[in-house]
């Protein structure tokens, strides 16, 4: 029906439906854009995840085997392969989960958060199992909800850290996550914000240098 | 024009409003995020550009004009105020019009002192009125208006030129219906020298080009642009002409036009080339009082909003205009709020990197939105793009390699610009700050 001025009803509706179809197209491909990121780190985490299953397993049957020094080795260069998984995933999780507008990350986190754990407890006992004390773990609280450029800054320095000094194990934890493991870590080492650093069994509140940190670790 | 209109300050409200309106869009940047606070009102100027695209295929192609059998007389009021610069080449495009009917032209110098009233009183052919004293373009139309000869009245601004057929075809148009109080003319850029010129003239082709076209077909035209405006003397003088006190005259006689029931038409062949600023500190204080006059007179005729007595204009391009100052507002707070937030962040940043002494270029954290939100942004532009293309055509503009970079400001960054003029502009009209010319 024209209305008396050359325009119909229709042309509204039409114009609304275009709209709506537009929007929902723009809105189908971000999120379909997103949700490939998405899975990619899914499954990056899932693997992570498996590969600490086997890990643990190894480490199950360490405990009970004669023969160690053997299976030391193997299970150090699969820490060695994991650490480093997981490091380049929390930088990846980041940078993603931060510049997500439509899929949330916490999820993700969560499943991240559990596999690190995992592998940082694994270290510490393969640390006195294997009776080898060259590989120090570091744990890294950062925020992931909270703007925290100190975090990145701190990253950044334990990125260098890490490329220096091989025997260095860089755990990082969200220290804003909703999880009890978390406040487990940060009740027990009396961490008191992020960005903060365990090095050893000391907890470093704040920024900490490189120096420090390769002081601290014995390395150079 | 040099004049200004004494306001009534009023910080404390204006400070309130500001604090309300950031505490407003800062709650929901908090909730929703950045990206979705900003998507919320270009969704509004989505859905009013897709209306307009939707019209324009509905449309089809301009009518031809009726030659007419006896064309009426016509006066063309030039008002002049120190445009020396521009009143020679206004004046002689006047005179080459090739108007078939008698035609007188009027040139009011509203106290010019540049020496505009020196070099108008050698001018034969045209009737020069001169007042002593400066009163303002509305005031200088309506000491003209009764005393015209013309039963038709063309409005030009002194630094507007006309082509050959510019009034021809607005007197045809003007006459194809006896509800037509006035008709709008096509209004381009005469000087599209700089960047900034460029972009605007990208904005005219849009907006008195493809804009135009649609509201006109929709029967909703918002403006009778001051540049050249053709009009019935009888109209305007039953309304009581030009509105004096008003900053953007042009917009408020339109909507008077509209609410004595007249009709506003437009000629797409009606082309007028018009001077626009070439720099940012002019184009400020132009849009400042566009804007601010738009917020003015929404006061003076809020009874129009949603009213269906004034068809689409009423129901649509009225209230959705104003969705263009809302999304402003929205935009230039969810701007500042990024950018300083941004600026927050990278000190902090940088004064960590000092502290572990540890510098790098690497930005990662930095960026905002990633590249879906980037994607979708893209998509949301298209309707934006494609009428933009289409004001080209409009205008038998064919877009060249070296328009790109105009194109791509106009549709990225020039919005900006504007929705932070469109908010300073609402400050200063809640602020009630003085009314400059």
């Amino acid at each position: 029906m024209v209305n008396g001025n050359g325009i119909s009803r229709g042309t509204y509706l039409k114009a609304g439906i275009a709209t709506f179809l537009l929007f929902a197209v723009s809105l189908s491909i971000g999120y379909w854009l997103e949700t490939q990121e998405y899975s990619q780190l899914e499954s990056r985490i899932s693997a992570l995840n498996d590969q600490s299953e086997t890990s643990f397993l190894m480490m199950f049957f360490l405990s009970s085997a004669q023969n160690t020094s053997s299976m030391c080795g193997v299970l150090r260069a699969e820490l060695n392969e994991s650490e480093a998984e997981a490091y380049s995933l929390y930088l990846a999780l980041e940078s993603e989960g931060g510049a997500s507008v439509i899929r949330n990350y916490e999820e993700l986190r969560r499943s991240y958060f559990l596999a690190n754990t995992r592998y940082y407890l694994l270290l510490r006992q393969y640390i006195d199992t294997c009776d080898d004390p060259l590989p120090q773990p570091i744990l890294f609280f950062y925020y992931a909800n909270l703007d925290c450029p100190e975090c990145i800054a701190q990253g950044k320095v334990l990125d260098q850290v890490r490329y220096e000094c091989p025997n260095a194990y860089v755990f990082a934890f969200p220290a804003d996550a909703d999880l009890k493991m978390v406040d487990v870590f940060t009740t027990y080492y009396g961490i008191e914000g992020a960005p903060s650093l365990v090095l050893g069994e000391t907890a470093y509140n704040g920024l900490t240098t490189k120096e420090e940190i390769k002081a601290k670790i014995g390395c150079g | 024009m040099s004049l200004a209109i004494k306001g009534s300050s009023r910080p404390a409200l204006t400070l309130f409003v500001f604090i309300i309106i950031a505490i407003i869009v800062g709650s929901l940047i908090t909730t929703l995020d950045y990206f979705w606070v900003m998507l919320i009102p270009n969704l509004f100027l989505l859905a009013l550009t897709v209306t307009f695209l939707t019209a324009y295929f509905e449309m089809g192609k301009p009518r031809h004009l009726q030659k007419l059998e006896k064309y009426p007389s016509l006066t063309v009021l030039i008002p002049c105020y120190n445009s020396l610069g521009t009143i020679k080449e206004c004046l002689s495009t006047a005179k080459a019009s090739d108007y078939p009917g008698e035609m007188e032209i009027v040139v009011i110098d509203d106290g010019s002192t540049d020496g505009s009233r020196e070099w108008l009183k050698g001018q034969k052919g045209i009737t020069v009125m001169l007042k002593e004293k400066n009163a303002g373009k509305a005031a200088a139309l309506n000491s003209a208006i009764p005393g015209a000869t013309g039963t038709v009245v063309a409005c030009v601004d002194s630094d507007t030129y006309l082509e050959k057929g510019t009034l021809k075809h607005a007197v045809e148009k003007l006459m194809e219906n006896k509800n037509f109080g006035a008709v709008t003319c096509f209004i381009k850029v005469a000087n599209p020298d700089n960047l900034l010129r460029k972009i605007q003239q990208i904005e005219y082709y849009t907006g008195f080009g493809f804009a135009a076209m649609v509201t006109s077909f929709m029967d909703a035209i918002f403006v009778t642009p001051g540049p050249t405006t053709v009009f019935r003397k009888d109209a305007l003088v039953k309304i009581g002409m030009y509105d004096e006190k008003n900053i953007t005259e042009d917009l408020e006689i339109a909507w008077r036009l509209r609410k004595f029931g007249y009709r506003i038409a437009y000629s797409v062949n009606s082309i007028v080339h018009t001077e626009v600023p070439g720099n940012m500190k002019d184009l400020l204080r132009q849009r400042l009082r566009w804007y601010r006059g738009k917020l003015f007179n929404l006061r003076k005729y809020s009874d129009m909003m949603f009213n269906p007595k004034y068809g689409n204009f009423g129901v649509f391009v009225f209230p959705f205009s104003f969705s263009a100052e809302l999304a402003g507002l929205v935009l230039t707070f969810s701007f500042g709020f990024i950018l300083s937030k941004q600026i927050i962040w990278l000190f902090r940043l940088l004064n960590s990197y000092w502290y572990l002494n540890s510098f790098t270029l690497d930005m990662s954290g930095f960026v905002v939105v990633g590249t879906s939100a980037i994607v979708m942004g893209l998509i949301l532009v298209l309707p934006w793009f494609f009428a933009v293309y289409i004001s080209h055509a409009i205008a038998k503009k064919k877009a060249t390699l070296t328009d790109i970079p105009s194109i791509f400001l106009f549709l990225i960054f020039y919005g900006t610009f504007i929705s932070f003029v469109y908010s300073l502009s609402f400050f200063k009209e809640v602020n009630r700050s003085d009314y400059r010319w």
